[in-house]
């Protein structure tokens, strides 16, 4: 027995004191990835202690005690130590979308804990719109945002507002950067992009007042295997919609109903219209424009290839890629090169440093233009502007020309490079950022961060002079007409843009109180330079210019400066109730001395219901998450105000004149300095719910927003200053309105078996109101009836209501309203009657009602947006194989015709086929006196139509209130099972093709108009139909 | 930890250079002169009277308001077709601002430029370049009152800036509009005052003496002439009981004199003669405008220089459609009415009507008047050289190259006893392989091309690469030229009587023009009217003269058969009749034009302009004028 105790004690002994001191490690991951940060606690013990960088942690506890492994947004694990020294455990989130770590200000937050109005997209999601540009992939995923596509041309990018506010400020990295920077980011280089809406978006300060659009490239990750990615897809573009102009039958019976309608014989007869109905005979042969204009199945490619790493020292992202998109147009087209390389590195435990630089070639190519205007109008004209009996090749010679059409300059035959000679236009930009970040004590951390972009434009013009040719055939020879159109041009512009930013965080977790801060110092300057020289070369053969023929130069420089100091303070209680306190004070260049620096605070605040002790068990398995947000926050606006308006002195080089010695450059007095005007003001309140029902499988955001804008610039006009003094007094910070609205997006996502399914819907309202005019003013009731604009939607578009069309001669006598404002003697049946509103017997601009929303000002970009928008995506997976589709829609949008898409013959050009075929006629071309057939369009005209009140009296026959939802995407991808890849050596493989804008539900389509576009002419690069055939490898 | 203390100060220090520097936020701008270098440097001073001249309110000219030589009687708008520029030929009358302008800023500018020259100590600036330069202000500033009382009648004559205090009531600052008689001779009594300062000997780009002068001359006659005609019988007075507008009759002798002694002093100076280079008269008078080597006529011209980039359009926009070098469309925008080429006489002094027109009716009556002519020009053979050098008509070459002018043609129909009118595309041939439409039309419809049958000559720049957009031209546009003189001085000595007098300048402009001396024995208004309209004819005179003589409302009275308020043309067509002596001849239609649709019409309300209403707005005290 005593032996027992003596050989069994010392056992039980030793047991005791082996207990009490093991030392246990072990890593902490996510799905593979490693979690940093992670709390390892001994339960009912002090100890505790946090896992590193790469997830590991090493703690010492008895060998039978409990470890506590705890991460905020993740379930909390206990594992019994059972005398294991070696525990690696991967941590469960606790609920998906809450613990998304959304990029916002200055940072990133979860999900859970974020209070403002804020939107993110991930890669994968944006990268399922095969788009060029990165605006076109954001359109109808998220809510929030609004869009128009206003043309599809080669590299350009989509009109996105954010909440109908207008152009929003775009922050790569961290810092500014421009729109074109932004949309021409390597798009598989986008780790994921937040949408700032509301007081969050104070952060940003003076330029945020439209909102933020941050953009967050990929980093290298800390695990051990280094991956290499390869993804390439090969597209087919073709137009959505194009306009069919008419044909040469349609052409020359419609000319002839001209001059019938005119009150004249044609001079055309029966037979020439069948020769031309026939088309066969020579000299009666039409030209379809459109068909050797516009090219099938354009090509664009793309390919990248992307490698990314590291290990407990190092990490890094390295990418490169290329896209060539061709134009449906040939010759025209569109090449962007990118690399991206995002290293970091810790050189010293708590301090890293990381370098992220980017560069990219951006290079447009296309013929050049006769006229120094846009080069991809010429041909989108041509289709309209062309007589279809005419013919492209003098004689149908292949070689000559036409000069003997009626407008030779459009001869499409022209836009060939080889002919009128090409225009280049290439950026080469290069990015940079370096930083560096230090752990310091007391829970503070600091990072430096510089960056410096360098951007240089190139435009390199070579247009030449050529022959076009008139055949003769008495001789048979083709005598030239020439175009002596030779220029060159070269433009270079350079920008240099720096930013130097410091920041200082702080976090602090005491009890269940957490606390979080920021302060921040920026500054930011950037140089614009650009210089223009033009010749005009007495050769076709050189790009070169020679001195002699300069004709053209100039030269100028801009400059900009910014400071700030930024602020942001983070409270919650258990989670539960959450604060955030926002500032910046911002100081900007444009401004007079002493109204430069401005503050611009914000608050919000979230209350996360679903965390209450009163929210049983129960009610939390169908509601998992349940957290009311508000947030009140002012930002600025930069308006009104150009660089250096509060200087007096002179420009330099306006108005130049020649003296007896040659040209003086001009210096212009300039006006009254503005010393008094300083930034618009936004406020921005924002009230928000957000909700996860069944576990996360159904969860919806919904936005109620408004923004005021006070201190819009505006002149204080009851200062009556005499127009005699010579200048108008400056405008002050008068006016205010208000842009309100709601947004919402409801996304359910479950599983069953192997099916997995999600579907998502979202949607926004916004329009602007004009809340307070500086003490408006009008002459009569009628007056403040039309030109009223406060206490107003915005951009009521006003003009004439259409009470029918006249239905014959003898209606037109009869008719007692002063129709055209001639007496009626102009009209003819199918004419447009205009609703007499004030019923005084003549139609005037005292009959205009609203009749629409704002439409294009016929600029081809930066029209104006719809005021509601609309998404819709859905998405099925089964084994490898998936389903996506995304749809958007919008309406509360105009549309107005005019020109060629309204007036036959407008500038003696052809029309459309259904102007000239649904048309008012008579029953017999060939007798005055026969019957009228009714049809859409009014009657034919040719001389002065443009003048005819039809057309000229703008009223709702033209105008078309959009409403579209259509196809954006349908994706189908299949991912070839592992065993069949790993034979490959392959990790991942993907193939997947993708029909982009296949279809929509409109009311565009009578016009043969895409529902995007807002030029009111329609002469515009539509949006494009695209077949995608892409995969997707992984190394 | 020490390490990261380091590091981390590097950079707080690396961050401290940025945010120390003084002043964060001042930029330089590049642009922007200041004050203080513009003031003492007489190069920058010579730069604001560049943009001063530039700035200069034009009406129709070269480069500024090309349009507005359309839309009245010289011509017609025959370019683009689209709602905006179509209403040229389709005006339902002018609106009363049409030519309205109130432009203090341009006042504004020259008085912030003579205040700073008058207080500036520098060195650089002499006393003697101080008063070159004041009164070189001065004569612009005359010029743009002159600009504005001719459109809008009296307005306030402001010398001093005016410069509010920001306390909120700029009552102050309001001035009445000065009579306009007041304004006339506030014009007369600058250049009287600093005609002798002014510098510029010799040059005919920036003003000089006789420059001032020239302004004299013609500013004095239209005060004159507005003193009398809008007295004269049967004319419904323009006034306003402040004389704001109207200036009484008595008054108009006074400023004819004026106008006499300053026309009398440019021409007896001898430092300008009509220009008299080229033996071709048609071709010499073309030359008077458009050379500008040692140009004995121009006084002052607005000049262009291509080599240094200003140019202008006006031959790009407006050349003969067969000349065009561009190749496509953008010519032709102006066709000058068979009116203006009626009105140049034939040199044995008849009226100019052109003789043998049909009426285009594609009747056997309305062919009855033709003269089959053998060459196309031979209906303008005997007419005032002038024609040729103002207008390109059919028949003409331009720079060695023939314009292709014809209608169509006209064939014989043995069946109707008439001739049977075909007319084609542009540059197209008839079955017979001759010419049917020649390049240059005209059409009936089609733009870019002349809808008259006519195009400009005058200030059509015949240099090669100027009719391209590229290229484009530096003629130059003459703002002040003796030819003008002659005419100021010849009405303003018929108008006070001395006939005699009158007679020798208005013959020796016609003896230049190519008629015998002393062409014409006597005068009456209506002869210098047409001398004017003829001699001046796209020189942007011929609105303003008819608004002095207060006739504009007679000859542009809205009404479709006054032959004055339309724009006609003129239609040559080939003659086919195989075996006849008329075969391959022309003949020619005298036919309303068919792009033009509305008869011009001048209302009593546009002999002075609208005041905007802001003007009003901003100052009470300024006082509308008659009929608005």
């Amino acid at each position: 027995m005593v032996k027992f105790f003596l050989v069994c004690f010392p056992l039980l002994f030793s047991s005791i004191a082996f207990t009490q001191q093991i030392k246990i490690s072990g890593r902490v991951t996510k799905s593979d990835t490693a979690l940093a940060g992670v709390t390892v606690k001994v339960k009912n013990n002090t100890a505790a202690t946090k896992t590193d960088d790469s997830g590991n942690f090493s703690i010492s506890a008895d060998t039978d005690a409990t470890l506590v492994f705890t991460y905020v947004g993740f379930t909390s694990q206990e594992i019994k130590i059972a005398n294991r020294t070696r525990i690696d455990i991967g941590l469960q989130e606790e609920s998906q979308q809450l613990n998304d770590v959304v990029v916002v200000g200055y940072g990133t937050q979860r999900k859970g804990s974020i209070t403002g109005a804020v939107s993110s997209i991930k890669a994968a999601d944006l990268m399922r719109t095969p788009s060029s540009t990165t605006s076109g992939a954001l359109v109808g995923k998220i809510q929030g945002i609004t869009a128009r596509q206003q043309t599809g041309r080669p590299g350009a990018g989509t009109t996105i507002q954010i909440r109908n506010l207008g152009a929003p400020l775009f922050v790569i990295d961290g810092v500014p950067q421009s729109e074109g920077q932004f949309n021409n980011i390597g798009m598989e280089d986008i780790e994921n992009i937040s949408v700032l809406k509301d007081a969050s978006a104070s952060l940003y300060g003076f330029r945020a007042s439209n909102g933020v659009v941050l953009v967050t490239t990929k980093k290298g990750k800390s695990s051990l295997k280094n991956s290499v990615n390869v993804s390439s897809y090969y597209q087919l573009q073709n137009l959505t919609r194009y306009i069919s102009a008419s044909g040469a039958a349609d052409y020359v019976r419609a000319l002839a109903e001209a001059e019938q309608n005119a009150g004249l014989s044609p001079t055309t007869t029966p037979d020439i219209l069948e020769k031309w109905r026939q088309g066969t005979e020579k000299g009666y042969q039409g030209t379809n424009y459109r068909d050797y204009i516009l090219k099938k199945n354009a090509p664009q490619k793309y390919l990248n290839i992307s490698s990314s790493g590291g290990n407990d020292k190092m990490n890094y992202y390295l990418s490169l890629g290329g896209l060539t998109q061709d134009a449906v147009l040939k010759q025209y087209n569109f090449k962007r090169y990118n690399f991206q390389s995002n290293i970091e590195g810790t050189i010293i435990k708590g301090v890293k440093l990381g370098a992220q630089l980017s560069g990219r070639v951006e290079s447009r190519h296309e013929p050049a233009s006769t006229t120094n205007g846009n080069t991809y109008d010429n041909p989108f004209l041509a289709i309209l502007t062309m007589w279809p009996t005419e013919r492209l090749f003098a004689n149908e010679n292949p070689d000559y020309i036409n000069a003997d059409v009626n407008n030779p300059s459009r001869n499409p035959l022209i836009y060939n490079e080889n002919v009128i000679g090409k225009q280049d236009n290439v950026w080469n930009n290069f990015a940079s950022i370096f930083y560096a970040t230090f752990d310091l004590p007391f829970g503070i951390s600091a990072k430096a961060t510089y960056s410096y972009n360098y951007k240089q434009n190139k435009n390199e013009l070579q247009r030449n002079s050529f022959n076009t040719f008139s055949y003769k055939p008495a001789t048979d020879t083709y005598v030239g007409v020439p175009f002596n159109l030779a220029l060159r041009n070269k433009a270079r512009e350079e920008i240099q843009e720096n930013f130097a930013q410091f920041q200082l965080n702080y976090g602090k977790t005491l009890g269940e109180h957490n606390l979080s801060a920021l302060a921040a110092y920026e500054y930011a300057s950037a140089t614009d330079q650009t210089l223009s020289i033009s010749a005009i070369p007495p050769t076709n053969y050189t790009p070169l210019i020679n001195l002699l023929n300069i004709n053209g130069f100039t030269d100028n420089y801009a400059i900009t400066k910014r400071v700030s100091l930024v602020g942001r303070l983070n409270y919650d209680y258990k989670q539960k109730y959450l604060l955030e306190l926002l500032g910046r004070y911002d100081g900007s260049h444009l401004y007079a001395p002493g109204k430069r620096w401005g503050l611009f605070p914000g608050i919000s605040a979230g209350w996360r219901i679903n965390e209450e002790n009163f929210f049983n068990d129960r009610f939390r398995k169908i509601v998992s998450n349940l957290k009311l947000r508000a947030s009140w926050g002012k930002t600025g606006q930069e308006r009104g105000v150009n660089a250096f308006d509060y200087l007096p002195g002179g420009n330099f080089g306006s108005g130049n004149y020649v003296f007896d010695g040659g040209l003086a450059t001009g210096i212009g007095v300039r006006g009254l300095p503005v010393t008094s005007i300083t930034w618009v003001t936004s406020t921005i309140k924002n009230i928000g719910l957000d909700i996860g029902l069944f576990n996360g499988k159904l969860t919806a955001e919904f936005d109620v927003f408004a923004r005021d804008l006070s201190g819009v610039p505006a002149p204080r006009y009851d200062v009556l200053v005499p127009s005699e003094v010579g200048y108008t007094l400056p405008a002050e910070n008068l006016n205010s309105e208000r842009t309100e609205g709601v947004e919402g997006i409801i996304t359910y996502a479950s599983k069953t078996g192997k099916i997995g399914y999600s579907i998502s819907v979202n949607g926004t309202l916004g329009r602007r109101k004009i809340v307070d005019v500086y003490k408006p003013r009008f002459g009569n009731s009628w007056d403040e009836y039309r030109t009223q604009t406060d206490h107003r939607w915005a951009d009521i578009h006003w003009g004439y209501q259409v009470v029918g069309q006249f239905q014959s001669m003898e209606q037109i006598k009869d008719y007692k309203i002063n129709n055209d404002g001639q007496g009626n003697r102009t009209l003819l049946p199918g004419d447009l009657m205009f609703k007499d509103v004030n019923g005084d017997g003549v139609i005037t601009n005292l009959d205009e009602r609203p009749i629409g929303y704002s439409v294009g000002d016929g600029s081809t970009f930066g029209g104006p947006t719809p005021y509601m928008s609309f998404g819709m995506s859905g998405g099925i997976s089964y084994k490898g194989f998936n389903l996506n589709t995304d749809w958007a829609g919008a309406t509360m949008q105009s549309y107005y015709r005019i020109f060629e898409l309204a007036i036959p013959f407008q500038a003696v050009h052809n029309a459309p086929e259904y102007i000239f075929n649904d048309r008012w006629h008579r029953a017999d071309l060939f007798d005055p006196a026969s019957a009228w057939i009714p049809g859409k369009y009014p009657a034919i005209r040719r001389t002065g139509s443009g003048s005819h009140v039809d057309y000229v009296n703008h009223s709702d026959f033209w105008i078309t209130n959009i409403n579209y939802f259509r196809l954006k995407n349908l994706e189908l991808g299949y991912t070839l099972p592992k065993n069949i890849t790993s034979k490959l050596h392959l990790s991942l493989l993907r193939v997947y093709v993708t029909g982009t804008n296949m279809f929509s539900f409109d009311n565009m389509k009578a016009i043969q108009i895409d529902p995007e576009i807002s030029q009111n002419n329609g002469l515009v690069y539509p949006a494009l139909k695209l077949y995608t055939f892409g995969i997707n490898l992984t190394l | 930890m020490k390490n990261i203390i380091k590091v981390f100060s590097g950079i707080i220090i690396i961050t401290g250079t940025f945010s120390c520097k003084k002043e964060l936020l001042d930029t330089t701008s590049q642009t922007i002169f200041t004050d203080e270098q513009i003031w003492k440097d007489p190069k920058l001073i010579s730069g604001v009277l560049a943009n001063l001249y530039d700035r200069l309110p034009r009406y129709a000219s070269l480069a500024t308001g090309p349009e507005n030589f359309t839309i009245f009687d010289e011509g017609m708008w025959s370019g683009l077709s689209n709602n905006d520029v179509e209403i040229r030929n389709n005006l339902i009358n002018y609106a009363y601002d049409r030519w309205s302008l109130w432009d203090y800023r341009f006042v504004r500018d020259v008085n912030v430029s003579i205040d700073n020259i008058t207080s500036s100590n520098s060195v650089a600036l002499t006393p003697m370049l101080k008063k070159h330069f004041i009164a070189e202000l001065r004569f612009l500033r005359a010029m743009d009152y002159f600009e504005m009382v001719k459109r809008m009648g009296g307005v306030p004559i402001i010398t001093k800036q005016l410069v509010y205090d920001f306390k909120g009531d700029p009552a102050y600052l309001q001035q009445p509009r000065n009579k306009e008689e007041e304004v006339y001779d506030f014009i007369a009594g600058e250049i009287d005052a600093v005609k002798d300062d002014l510098g510029n000997t010799g040059s005919k780009r920036q003003a000089n003496k006789f420059t001032a002068l020239a302004l004299k001359s013609r500013a004095m006659l239209y005060a004159g002439s507005l003193a009398r005609y809008n007295n004269a019988a049967g004319f419904t007075k323009s006034a306003t009981p402040g004389g704001e507008v109207g200036i009484a009759e008595t008054k108009a002798r006074g400023y004819y004199q004026k106008s006499l002694d300053a026309s009398k002093e440019i021409i007896s100076s001898g430092a300008f003669s009509l220009y008299k280079t080229n033996p071709n008269a048609g071709e010499n008078f073309y030359d008077a405008l458009i050379n500008k080597n040692n140009n004995s006529e121009v006084i002052l011209a607005t000049d262009y220089l291509k080599s240094q980039g200003r140019r202008h359009a006006f031959t790009f926009n407006n050349i003969a459609r067969s000349l065009f070098e561009d190749g496509g469309q953008g010519s032709s925008s102006t066709s000058p009415s068979l009116n203006l080429v009626e009105s140049f006489e034939y040199l044995d002094g008849a009226a100019g009507t052109l003789k043998g027109t049909g009426t285009g009716s594609n009747t056997a009556a309305g062919q009855a008047n033709w003269i089959f002519y053998t060459n196309l020009q031979d209906i303008f053979a005997y007419k005032d050289p002038r024609l040729y050098g103002t207008i390109m008509y059919p028949g003409v070459s331009f720079g060695g190259k023939p314009l292709k002018v014809q209608a169509g043609v006209y064939t014989w129909n043995a069946a109707t006893n008439k001739y049977d009118r075909t007319e084609g595309a542009l540059n197209s041939n008839h079955a017979d392989g001759k010419i049917l439409t020649g390049l240059d039309g005209p059409s009936r419809t089609t733009t870019f091309v002349s809808n008259t049958g006519f195009y400009l000559r005058k200030y059509i720049d015949g240099t090669a690469g100027a009719s391209t957009s590229a290229l484009q031209s530096d003629t130059w546009w003459v703002v002040f030229r003796l030819g003008e003189v002659y005419l100021n001085a010849g009405e303003a000595a018929f108008e006070l009587g001395l006939n005699d007098e009158a007679l020798t300048y208005i013959n020796s402009i016609r003896q230049r023009a190519g008629f015998a001396a002393n062409s014409l024995s006597s005068l009456t208004m209506q002869r210098i009217q047409n001398e004017r309209k003829v001699e001046l004819a796209f020189e942007d005179h011929r609105l303003w003269d008819l608004i002095r003589w207060r006739i504009a409302d007679k000859l542009w009275d809205g009404t479709t058969g006054n032959p004055d308020a339309n724009v006609y043309a003129l239609y040559p067509y080939r003659i086919i009749r195989p075996g006849n002596p008329n075969d391959g001849k022309y003949v020619f239609d005298k036919i309303f034009a068919p792009r033009f649709k509305a008869p011009r019409f001048f209302r009593p309300g546009n002999y002075y302009s609208a005041i905007p209403q802001s003007v009003i707005d901003n100052n009470p005290k300024i006082v509308r004028n008659p009929f608005h």
